[in-house]
């Protein structure tokens, strides 16, 4: 190892050549290398962390590179996991990076988790992030969480080893999985690359601090943390073993569905067509549920706009109409408005436009 | 009583609201929002109650601070 590149962390109060040795000996395996995945792994390169490895089966897309700083231009269309590692590699060649081209699931997980001594989940969905939570449990392993929500992110330390125990896991801060659809991604609501370098930098940090034992950690905490004030709480939270009973074996664990079926049912609308034949009847309304600041703005017949926490206030607006179609962006928002509709006005028909606002000609 | 929601509750909610609310518990909280926000029934959080994640049975006053803590997708 070459002290010389470290020598500025070396120096610090309580860090010092030992810190460094715990850092180059380290195991951690990065989950997801999108938004979250690119900090976490350029930090812990840099830092010095002797072998990571890197999980992910996405290709490189062009609307990834306002946020994802592994990739450029001439990557585009590339595998995520190739170029990130060609490019940490670059940045410290000392690193033994790891790649694994898959998706993570409950087959292939406790054979890849197993060999390392830190999980940092950067994935981007549920059902991953439950499935690496219980693997994490089932092996003992430490496991750090962090996840953005528009200008919102959050960060906690799961299932570090404590005295005779270890502390809370994801499922004791959320122990249910949210149906399909319910929570927004990415996709749905949009992201700024500056929160997820912000939170990504926490979960590396915590990283750092866990293997060099240095600083109090973030377990049965919970950090949240507001881009558009700079506002940030901790939550404490108690662990509880919140996870279901079956998932104590390996093959309980393996046999285990964690897959949440998205809600498709005649009320969806998924093509354009369908939605222009529904738009010719009488009394018809599309009901625009997204925020008035969202673009694109839209004026057109048959259109309104009514966001979707004013929808129970503004509900008379609706009363005379009897097929109402509700749209957002992604399809999130307005599937609440429908199921909301539903109850609200049992005669009327309910749709909502699944592909968004961007998919309709006006 | 001032509540602070986070993530998806924004929408539904607010990023925050104050009002006079009479619960003595988590649950009968959540059931008085339930009946201001429909839209809230069935949906995925936790909540806080002073920094606090709690059971639905834990007793709350006027002055605590409550938040309604959604999980987090985007990665």
């Amino acid at each position: 190892m070459d002290t010389t590149r470290y020598q500025r962390q070396i120096q610090l109060a309580n860090f010092g050549i030992e810190a460094q040795q715990k850092l180059s000996k380290a195991k951690v395996l990065v989950v997801g290398a999108g938004g979250l995945g690119c900090p976490v792994l350029m930090q812990l390169t840099i830092a010095g962390v002797g072998c990571i490895g890197i999980v992910d089966n996405d290709e490189i897309a062009y609307h990834n590179l306002h946020r994802q700083f592994l990739y450029d231009e001439s990557t585009v269309g590339k595998l995520k996991t190739d170029i990130a590692r060609a490019k940490l590699k670059q940045a410290n060649s000392e690193i033994d990076i790891q790649v694994y081209n898959l998706y993570l699931n409950h087959k292939n997980a406790i054979d890849i988790i197993q060999s390392y001594d830190l999980i940092i989940d950067c994935c981007d969905n549920f059902e991953t992030r439950y499935m690496l939570n219980d693997a994490c449990v089932l092996l003992n392993k430490p496991f750090i969480y962090g996840s953005i929500d528009a200008y919102q992110g959050q960060v906690s330390f799961c299932n570090v080893a404590l005295q005779n125990t270890r502390s809370a896991s994801y499922r004791d801060l959320f122990p249910q999985m949210p149906q399909a659809n319910e929570i927004p991604n990415c996709n749905e609501i949009g992201t700024l690359g500056v929160l997820c370098s912000i939170i990504g930098n926490y979960q590396a940090a915590e990283a750092i601090k866990y293997i060099t034992q240095v600083g109090d950690l973030l377990t049965n905490k919970l950090l949240s943390y507001d881009l558009l004030t700079h506002q940030q709480t901790i939550y404490t939270y108690e662990k509880k073993n919140s996870r279901p009973s079956n998932l104590s074996t390996r093959e309980a664990f393996e046999a285990y569905e964690y897959r949440t079926t998205p809600n498709s049912s005649s009320t969806d609308i998924e093509d354009h067509s369908t939605l222009e034949s529904l738009l010719q009847k009488e009394n018809v309304l599309l009901v625009d549920v997204r925020q008035f600041h969202e673009s694109p703005q839209i004026e057109a017949e048959k259109y309104i706009q009514i966001p979707l926490n004013e929808l129970e206030i503004e509900s008379e607006r609706l009363e005379n109409i009897e097929t109402l179609i509700f749209v957002c962006q992604g399809g999130v928002r307005s599937m609440q408005a429908q199921l909301w509709a539903s109850e609200k006005f049992p005669s009327k028909k309910t749709y909502y436009f699944s592909k968004g606002i961007d998919h309709i000609k006006f | 009583m001032k509540i602070k929601c986070f993530g998806s509750l924004t929408d539904i909610i607010a990023t925050e609201i104050e009002m006079k609310i009479a619960a003595k518990t988590v649950a009968s909280l959540i059931e008085f929002l339930e009946a201001q926000y429909p839209l809230l029934k069935g949906k995925t959080y936790s909540v806080a109650v002073n920094r606090q994640i709690v059971d639905k049975d834990f007793p709350i006053q006027e002055t605590d601070e409550i938040a309604l803590l959604a999980p987090f997708s985007g990665g």
